[in-house]
Parts: structure tokens; sequence; C-alpha cells
């Protein structure tokens, strides 16, 4: 990733609309691939978007989008040729069948009427919508409208996705196959995938770097791994069996750990060591069963609620311990409790 | 453990269309996550025990009560259902208010305890502006704190968190865990099941109207039987690690990733093959570095009920 | 994750994206296309035009072979040249009186197809669907000018040139063309700018609301309004320069003067012409700034 250019490169960019400054200084080079674009409520992601898509001129700053120029008027025409935008609502019109959408879409963007007549039925057999692309739009379920926006978003085969919230509303099964679709096309199909999505865990799972925005400026931005990446002299090990046993042959052993809630423990290690085996070992010998170990990591849901000025989390799936609270409201005594009770 | 609600042979449809089919089902106190594809029948469900409708077949009892027109009861419940039905010329706070007049609280004391709700949905800043100005995640914590204002000891929420920013879910997650630690049950429908999961482990996952599973998700795994767990493991030498584990005649399958430390194995009896690992990569020395196991969560119990 | 088999599904484009397409005409295409979809609706607003068209057609035709004797046999004589003049008089007649008559049903099925075309786009967020591809402002709105005028000709323009080509055809040695050549091209300008007009009234109500239903309202609230109070502020006043404020007046008018006849409206035609240029420049106007509005802030 480090080798190639960015694909979207901002450098101090204000967008001001009235008194209200949307974008207050946005430096940001956006890697290829695929890249969540987080942030709260009003931090600006919108804005951005905007701005990619060319539907707004930057107030003050450069802005590179795959070459193109927003503040040139023929750039921000030409800008929307190369990015594919999937937008966030119900925005499909009712009486059209999926095949007439597609094709008008992609019959705007310039292909021509053959070439709109193939894509579209390419990226509807993409997007898995079957016999239904026949069909009047509004029959369709919401997973059915999500994927069809993913599809006219693909018509045009663009460099740059801008997908806004494509999760939204889906149940189990329809979230990961968009999931499966957008893992797909950032990490196989070479295409730019700038995901905003407010389920973090979405982000984590497709995405290989984030930006993370807050009141109009970048506060974050990195590879997910790195900031997820965990801690190698941390690990957690949960397991079955009688824990004073296991405290016991690890202190033996010479592991310094504390307990973390129910039958789960953080083991401090002196120096980075490769692996556990000596772990194994110690809980070989208290007849105990490891159910899962590795660092300790943090999610990109905590990552994110720190870096927007949220108090420690106490975790979507890993609680992490004696972290004091900052914020007042929720989390007056009851913090730590709740997660192990 | 007491039971919240209980549901025998609970049926509901809507002319010929099913709502919800032979349903039998116990919820203690604590969370509970319920959860199911699009029309599965959790918002028949929910409506059914907050009795705005009465069942077509079946009994259900709901805190030792029949729901359906039941008055009294309906004050220990808060419903907070999927419909945006706001009125947009109130603020937050007097909209909150209105209803707990409705219940029947006087005038300060309603205003006391909606000023303290919206609080809690951290709209503290907002509550005195007009509802029709508010954001989806606002009007949406504004139902939220509607149901929540007056003494309740269950609370029924239909997909809570639907497009509300990550900040916004933390904070309602939290509250959640916070009522259930004031002592107050909580159902909870929701399609992010990972969120549902670090909540609580008891889910009722129902589809096309039946009821599929109950229970905690690990108990509910473990009966899955007839799909092998797997187990992803890293080492330094993982094809040593396949070897030895190839001997235990519980595993079925492995696969090693092609990057040189993944390894990946099925295997029927995965309380056992926790039992001997230890002892096994202790002899072994192959530099076992993590252990996981991909599909014992929520979402591979949904996945592989649902499909 | 697991796998499946859609990720051999996905090809790249390899050809190349039109500069320039054509893409109001795009719009237009696609929107004309939709709006037939149903067929009630069609039926009910195209069905007495196109009754009203071919009957003037077949009157159209019975006239000049009335007073030709024998049909298709040109003459010289005098007697019969008057006949025919006569009938080609009757003809010019008979054209104004189809025009009054479907003048109506271009208003309604303009306002019928027209009121949902920005409207529903605003209430559902399409334009974002537009605009985030290479098509400006202009192109967007000309297409749904497009779409929409085709549906007020459809009731109006179209029956005319139909009507006029029978009269052209079935008219003898092209007498018609001939003589009466002013009257075939004030037909059709007629038409074109009681179909533009009312095209631009509409799209503008239809990009100040949200709803089709809202904007079907906002129209003929509009329309018939303005004439009402017209009305009555000239009967109070007995002053028929009040029926300025209203539209139908003003195209009243301004077909009088063009064909020519005697009008109860006493104003100068070139304030009709005011008011109507001034309307439209109007309509322009608001639905510039809305409809960039629809692509800047959305």
């Amino acid at each position: 990733m480090s080798g190639a250019p960015p694909i979207i490169s901002l450098d101090k960019l204000v967008k001001r609309f009235g008194k209200v400054q949307a974008l207050d200084g946005v430096t940001v080079d956006v890697p290829q691939g695929a890249v969540g674009l987080l942030g709260p409520n009003g931090a600006g992601k919108t804005t951005m978007i905007k701005l990619l898509l060319g539907l707004l001129v930057p107030t003050k700053g450069k802005a590179n989008i795959a070459g193109f120029r927003p503040k040139k008027r023929s750039h921000r025409l030409a800008v929307r040729r190369v990015v594919g935008y999937m937008p966030e609502g119900d925005c499909l019109l009712p009486d059209m069948s999926a095949v007439e959408l597609v094709s008008t879409l992609g019959r705007i963007t310039g292909l021509t009427r053959e070439d709109a007549m193939t894509r579209s039925h390419e990226v509807l057999d993409y997007v898995e919508l079957e016999e239904a692309r026949y069909r009047k739009l509004d029959q369709y379920s919401t997973g059915m409208k999500q994927r069809l926006k993913l599809a006219q978003a693909l018509v045009h085969d663009p460099k740059i996705l801008l997908l806004d919230e494509p999760t939204n509303g889906l149940d189990p099964k329809g979230r990961r196959h968009m999931l499966t679709l957008i893992d797909d096309l950032g990490r196989k199909q070479g295409k730019n995938v700038l995901l905003c999505s407010h389920l973090l865990h979405d982000v984590e799972s497709t995405c290989d770097y984030v930006v993370v925005m807050n009141k109009g400026r970048v506060i974050q931005q990195g590879a997910v791994a790195d900031m997820t990446g965990g801690d190698n002299l941390r690990l957690v090990v949960s397991y079955e069996g009688a824990s004073e046993d296991f405290a016991r042959a690890l202190g033996d052993a010479g592991f310094r750990h504390e307990s973390r809630g129910e039958r789960e423990l953080v083991i401090e290690l002196e120096t980075a060591v490769d692996d556990a085996d000596d772990i194994f070992a110690a809980a070989a010998q208290a007849r105990i069963a490891i159910t899962s170990l590795d660092r300790v990591r943090s999610t990109l849901e905590e990552v994110f609620l720190k870096a927007v000025g949220e108090h420690e989390s106490h975790g979507a799936l890993a609680p992490t311990n004696g972290a004091p609270a900052k914020g007042g409201g929720f989390d007056d005594g009851s913090n730590n409790g709740a997660a192990s009770a | 453990m007491s039971v919240i609600i209980e549901a025998k042979e609970l049926a509901r449809w809507y002319g010929e269309v099913v709502g919800l089919n032979d349903l039998t089902v116990t919820i203690g106190p604590g969370i509970t996550g319920l959860v199911g594809p699009n029309g599965a029948g959790k918002s028949t469900f929910m409506k059914l025990i907050v009795g705005e409708i009465r069942p077509s077949r079946g009994s259900i009892q709901v805190l030792g009560h029949v729901p359906f027109a039941n008055r009294a009861l309906y004050a220990q419940i808060g419903f907070c259902p999927q419909q945006d039905a706001l009125y947009d010329h109130m603020t937050g706070r007097q909209f909150v208010a209105s209803f707990l007049r409705l219940a029947g609280f006087g005038r300060q004391e309603a205003d006391a305890r909606a000023v303290s709700a919206m609080e809690r949905v951290h709209l503290a800043d907002a509550m005195n502006r007009k509802v029709g100005g508010y954001s989806k995640g606002m009007r949406q914590r504004t139902r939220l704190a509607q149901s929540i204002a007056h003494d309740f000891e269950l609370l029924i929420v239909d997909e809570p968190l639907t497009g509300l920013d990550p900040v916004a879910r933390h904070r309602m997650l939290e509250l959640f865990r916070q009522l259930k630690d004031e002592g107050k049950a909580v159902l909870l429908s929701s399609h992010v099941l990972h969120e549902v999961e670090s909540l609580t482990e008891e889910i009722v996952l129902i589809h096309r109207g039946r009821l599929l599973a109950q229970g905690s998700v690990r108990e509910v795994r473990k009966l899955l039987s007839h799909h092998p767990r797997r187990v992803r493991m890293r080492a330094r030498e993982p094809r040593r690690l396949a070897e030895a584990c190839l001997r235990f005649d519980h595993v079925g399958a492995i696969h090693l990733d092609e990057d040189g430390e993944g390894i990946a194995i099925e295997t029927r009896d995965v309380g056992t093959f926790f039992d001997e690992l230890p002892l096994l990569a202790a002899e072994l020395r192959a530099g076992l570095r993590s252990l996981e196991s991909p599909d014992a969560n929520l979402e591979a119990v949904f996945d592989y009920l649902v499909g | 994750m697991k796998a499946s088999t859609h990720i051999e599904v996905y090809r790249k484009f390899e050809g190349e994206l039109k500069k320039r397409p054509f893409r109001a005409g795009i719009v237009a295409l696609s929107g004309i296309r939709v709006g037939f979809r149903r067929k009630l609706p069609a039926l009910l607003l195209y069905a007495i035009p196109a009754i009203s068209c071919i009957v003037t057609c077949f009157l159209v035709n019975l006239r000049f072979n009335a007073s030709l004797g024998i049909p298709g046999a040109p003459s010289g004589s005098g007697a019969q040249a008057g006949a025919l003049l006569e009938g080609v008089l009757d003809v010019k007649l008979l054209i104004l009186e189809f025009v009054e008559r479907v003048r109506f049903f271009a208003l309604l099925a303009v306002t019928w197809y027209g009121a949902g075309l920005i409207a529903e786009d605003r209430r559902l967020g399409a334009n974002l669907l537009y605009f985030s591809r290479p098509i400006t402002r202009f192109q967007y709105l000309l297409g749904k000018f497009l779409t929409t005028a085709f549906y007020g000709s459809c009731a109006i323009l179209f029956p005319c040139i139909v009507v006029c080509s029978t009269a052209a055809f079935a008219s003898p040695d092209w007498l018609f063309v001939k003589e009466e050549w002013d009257v075939i091209l004030w037909t059709l300008a007629y038409a074109s700018m009681w179909v533009l007009t009312l095209t631009a009234v509409v799209l503008t109500v239809s990009s100040m609301v949200e709803r089709k239903t809202l904007a079907l309202v906002g129209t003929f609230a509009l329309v018939f309004l303005t004439e009402g109070a017209s009305n009555v502020m000239s009967e109070i006043s007995n002053e028929a320069s009040y029926r300025l404020f209203s539209l139908t007046r003003n195209f009243q008018r301004i077909g009088e003067w063009m064909f020519g006849r005697p009008s109860p409206l006493n104003w100068n035609v070139e304030a009709s012409f005011w008011v109507i240029g001034l309307v439209f420049t109007g309509c322009m106007l608001i639905l510039a700034q809305r409809v960039r509005r629809m692509e800047v802030v959305a």
C-alpha cells in the first residue's frame, strides 16, 4: 500500500456554508484500496463526499481526486466519470425496473446503449439480483434495494466507489452478503472503496485503512491492522477449569497476570516472545482447557471512541479492565461491573 | 429464575399471512436479544407482549398477567417500537412529558421524569428544542426516552440502534447495561448480532414466525452438533501442529493457510480438543501463538440456523 | 469470510465512455417510458384528444371532398374554386375549434405527468443518483422539461400536426398550404407555446414541493385560482384587463389575435405576450435555483 500514490489527496481543505465551517482544514492522503471513513454525525463526512463527487467547491485548499481538481468546473463533472456513488437513503424511483434504472444511469455517465445493457446485466449478476431485475422497484426488499444501489454505482466500472451506509437496515444475512461484495470489490477487484458506516465492525472487516473525522477535521488515520494491532507484551486468554489452579500454575511459570471477568485473564510478558507454548504448558499442568488466546487488541470501535473523545469503552466483545471512566452521565460507578455480571 | 415472559403455543396470523406461529418460549430477567431475519415475526411478538394485539392462538403471560388490553400491566412495560412516530411541533421534553401525563403522572412529576429520561439518552442539550428539528438518531433516542421515563419493569425495544452513529450506539448499549443493573428486564431486537452479543448471552432466534433457538449462544452452539466446530490457530510451525492434530480422531479436517502461519481445523468435539491442546502444544513446542473459534458466536449460530 | 461464486462474475468494462452523450435525451426517454407504464391514466388523458383528432380529420376530409364534388380530380372552374375557398375557411374554423377543445387536456396531461418528476426525485433523494454522474443541472432540467413537454404535446401538438397534415393532403392542389399556411404555422406555434408554458409552470410547482399529489393540487390551484380571481376582479370592476392575471385568458387573447378573430378581451395582445414571457422567465429562474439546490445542498 505504501508504494502506490494516494487515490485522493486533500490539502488544508476548507468548506464553509455561510458561518458554518463544515470542513476545517482537512489534510489527508487516502491510499488505494478499501478505506473506511468514520465519524460521528456532523463530523463533515457528508460534506467530504459531496466534495469528492464534485457537488461542492471547496472554499479553500487543494484537492486531488484520481488526478482531478474539483476547483475547475470541467474537472468537477469529469471526476464523476471515475467515481461511483451509492447514496444512503431510499433513492430509487418506484416505477422503474432495476435494469432500466441501472442502464439509464449508465447511459447518463456515457455508456452507449449497447454497453449500458451489457454492463447493467453484468453488475446485476454481480450483486445477485436475479429475475427480480425486471420487476418494478416498489416490490423490492431493503436488501435488494441496497444491492441495486451498489449495482448502479458500479455500472460504469469506476475507479473509486463511495459507499454511504451500505449495510443500513439490512438483516444479518443481507448484511453479510453486502460485506462480502464490498470486501471483494476492495480486495480482489482493485476498486478504491471509500466506505462510510456507523457499524465499525463492518468497516473493520472490509477495510484496510481508516480515516476518522470529527468536527470538520481528520483526527486520526492509519492502517486498521496498526490501530487494532495489539500489544505484543499482553495476551488475553479465555479458559475453562479452576481459576485458582491456573493462576497458581501461571505464577509458578513466572507470568504476571490479572483476571478480567469470568474465565478470562490477561497475561503480561516481560519481553516479547514469539509464542505462547509456555502458557499452554502451564495450562496443561493445571489441567486447564484454553479456549482462546491472542494479543490484547483494541477493536476499531474502541480506537474510534477514544479518538472522538468518548470515554474508554469496555468494548463490544472484549472488555478492557481498569480504565477509569472519564466522562460523566452513563458510567457513574457502573462501568466495569456490567460486562462481567 | 423468575419468569418475565412466558408464551405457550403462541400464534398470530394477519388474515392468512403468518406473523408468529406456535411459539413456546420463556424469557427471564436481564437482557434478552430477539434476533431473526426481516419479517421473522419479531415485531409481532413484541406487539403481543405489550398487548397491542391479541394472540390468534395460544397464550402469553407477561410479568404474570395476560397483556392484551391490560392497562395496569402497560404501566409496568416500556415499549419502543420501530416506527418513527413523534409530534414535530413539541419539544423533546414536552413530548416525553405528555406521555407521562397520559399515564397519570402529575404535571411537575411528569416534567421532572421527562428531563431525567432525556438526560439518560444524552439529549439534555436538545430537549428544549422542537422535535421537528431533530436528526434521525435524536428522534430515535427521544422515543427511547419516552419508553423509559416511567417506572417499568420490562423494556421492549425494537431495533433501537438503527441509524445511530457509533458514539450514540455506544451510549445506548451502556444505557441498556445500566438498566439491567437496576434490575429491569430488557428484550431487544437487533440485526447487528455482535452488538447483541456484547450485551447478552441470552437470545431468542425466530425465523418465519417459528422459534429456531433459545438460550445462551454458547449452549445453542453446542446443540448444533452436525456443524463441526472450527478452530483457528497461528503457529511458527503449522505443519507439525497439523500433523499432531490429525492424530485426534475428533478432528475431521485441517487446512493450512497460504501465509505459512495459519492453521484451521474442524472438530466434532471441541471440548476434548481444548482439553487436550495444552499438553499437545507444550510437548510439541511448535510455536503456537494464537487460538480462536470463529464459529462459536451468535453470527455463526444465526448463519447455521437461518442459512 | 465465506467463499462465494460471485467473485468471478465481475468483469471490468473495457470500452470507452462517450464524451458528450445527449444526457437530457436519456433522462427524458426514461421519464417517458416510466410514465406510459401505467395504462389507465394515459387512456383517460389521451382518449378524448385522440378521438376528437380523428373526428376533426374526418370532417376536414369530408369538407374538401364535398366541396370538390369528385374526390381527387383537380378543377379550375370559378364556382368550384369559390366552394373550395369556403371549404378552406370551414377547415380553418374546424382546426380552431379543435385546438380550443384539446387545450384543457394538454393542461391535464402536463400536470399529471409533470407534477411528480422533480417532486418525487426530491422526496426520494433520486437527485443524488443523477448528480453523482456527469450531468449538468441544465441537462437534467432539460431532460425533465422534454419529458413533460412530450406528454403535453401528445395531447395537443401532435394532434394538431396530424389535423393540419390531413388538411394539407386532403386539400386539392395543396390549396390549404398555399392559401392558409399561416393557420398551420399559428396553430403549431400556439400549441407549442401552450405546452411549454404549462411545462414550465408545472415543473416549477413540482420543484417546490415534495410530493406528486401536492404538485398536482398546487398546479391546479394556481391555474384555477388565478382564473377565478381575475374573473371576479374583472366582473366587479367591469374592467376586462384584470383577466391579464389568468394564464388561460392570455392564451385565449393570443389565440384570437393569431387567428384574426374579434376578442372580448380588449387589451393589447403584446401585454399577453409580456405576461406569458414573464411567467415563463420567472419559472425558469425559480427552477434554476431549485435544481441548483438539488445538486449542491441535496
